[in-house]
């Protein structure tokens, strides 16, 4: 139940992020969407969890990107393993310190997507445009990225209520025709 | 023997190490198989959806809150409706005087014919790589390789085709490359895709003759786009005191910003095995 929420959640920034945002050209150089909520999983959540919603989002982002195959799989994978090892010397209660964590993921998945492109086509050009789209994402990540990494939790934790509410509901429907 | 350390240390080269080997077999290929193409699958639907109510409330917005500014479009329209007919009158003589033309010289088939109209239901997720997913896929007769057009001009191939949507790798992107020619003087080149939304047209020698405002258009001898179709103007030239080659700059025709539907065209081999005769 837990996994299907995390990927349905994903599965909505996805589309959300490649329709909805794609129409605002303010929004043309916005950061990942996806890779946050990794981050959010690796700070909030146990490996058992984070692991595989990595991979799968992973692989979607794969499947829709125009890059090479594995790439995304790669970050999310690194992105969520640094996470988790943040956490064991940081807490995260910190806005200063989640948008130091929001900044580096977005640091980080730009150099593993870059340095990827090196690798794999060494015939590609990075101009200096580069520079700028990182920056404005930075920027981007700076202002919006403990607001988003807050909501994230504050969808958890009504998601867990509205199930908690569920379970009872159910049980309490059940139990006297148990006891029949 | 070893503390934990040291082990954790040499697990995470050896991760590092896989990683890159898996990344370096895997990210040779483009395309997606089995997993990959059920993620599509169950996102482009979603997609579809979203996409349509945006265009539906854009439609609401643009029809009836903005009439005003509509009256006065309407009246220059009008203006250029009638100048568009008694050009297009005369565009109806040349082409009945073309298709005689034609008839002479035994051309069989046109190209119009077997085009399929698809819609852009999504973009790449990512502002490194320049990719749209259309809503037309295998089910449609779309395959991989099949080149995607606008009205203004060459849009871009199709590098990825599931049962009902497509993966569309535009002409900006970096990895994209057409075998193109200036229109003016015929000079050859290959035309890739740039850092910065622009395309780069390659391997074009120094002594031919290009200047600001040429056209460039595909020369169909990469066997995937038909001869003749305009990919962009040129926007800068570049001779170095060195070197065989020139460097120049072409914006395309097509602004990707604002692709909404584009047209795939499904027989486009047979025109190029064609023009090729």
């Amino acid at each position: 139940m837990i996994y299907c929420f995390h990927i349905f959640a994903c599965l909505c920034l996805i589309i959300f992020q490649t329709t909805v945002l794609s129409c605002f050209s303010l929004f043309n150089t916005f950061y990942d969407l996806s890779a946050l909520y990794i981050v959010y999983m690796g700070l909030f959540f146990s490996v058992r969890e984070g692991i595989p919603v990595a991979l799968i989002i992973g692989l979607a982002m794969d499947s829709l990107s125009g890059g090479p195959f594995g790439v995304y799989l790669t970050t999310y994978f690194w992105l969520f393993i640094g996470a988790r090892q943040f956490i064991k010397f940081f807490s995260v209660s910190n806005y200063i310190l989640l948008s130091f964590v929001v900044t580096a993921a977005v640091l980080i998945e730009a150099v593993i997507l870059l340095g990827t492109l090196a690798m794999l086509e060494p015939g590609r050009q990075f101009s200096s445009s580069i520079m700028n789209t990182v920056a404005i994402q930075v920027v981007w990540a700076i202002c919006t990225g403990p607001l988003i990494i807050k909501f994230y939790n504050f969808t958890y934790k009504r998601r867990n209520k509205l199930f908690n509410k569920l379970v009872a509901v159910f049980s309490h429907k059940q139990s006297p025709q148990i006891n029949r | 023997m070893f503390s934990k350390k040291i082990v954790m240390i040499v697990g995470i080269i050896v991760l590092i190490a896989v990683n890159l080997i898996a990344l370096s077999i895997t990210g040779r290929r483009y395309h997606t198989h089995g997993p990959g193409q059920i993620a599509i699958s169950l996102i482009t639907p979603f997609q579809k959806t979203t996409t349509r109510s945006i265009s539906f409330m854009r439609n609401v917005w643009n029809h009836y809150f903005c009439l005003v500014a509509a009256k006065q479009e309407n009246d220059k329209l009008k203006k250029a409706l009638s100048r568009a007919i008694e050009k297009n009158n005369r565009f109806n003589e040349t082409e009945i005087f073309n298709l005689r033309l034609r008839k002479l010289l035994n051309f069989q088939k046109n190209m119009v014919d077997q085009t399929l109209v698809a819609e852009v239901i999504g973009k790449d997720p990512s502002p490194w790589f320049k990719t749209i997913i259309i809503d037309k896929g295998k089910s449609d007769g779309v395959e991989r390789g099949l080149p995607v057009l606008v009205p203004e001009g060459i849009a871009g191939q199709v590098i990825d085709a599931s049962l009902h949507s497509s993966k569309v790798l535009l002409i900006i992107d970096q990895i994209s490359a057409i075998d193109a020619l200036v229109q003016r003087t015929r000079a050859r080149g290959i035309v890739k895709g740039g850092s910065t939304g622009q395309c780069v047209f390659i391997y074009a020698l120094r002594k031919h003759d290009i200047r600001i405002g040429d056209t460039i258009v595909s020369s169909g001898l990469d066997t995937v786009f038909p001869k003749g179709l305009r990919i962009g103007q040129v926007s800068e030239v570049i001779k170095r005191n060195f070197g065989i080659f020139q460097e120049v700059i072409v914006t395309p025709y097509v602004d990707f910003e604002k692709l909404e539907e584009v047209l795939v065209v499904l027989n486009a081999k047979l025109i190029s095995d064609m023009s090729d005769k």
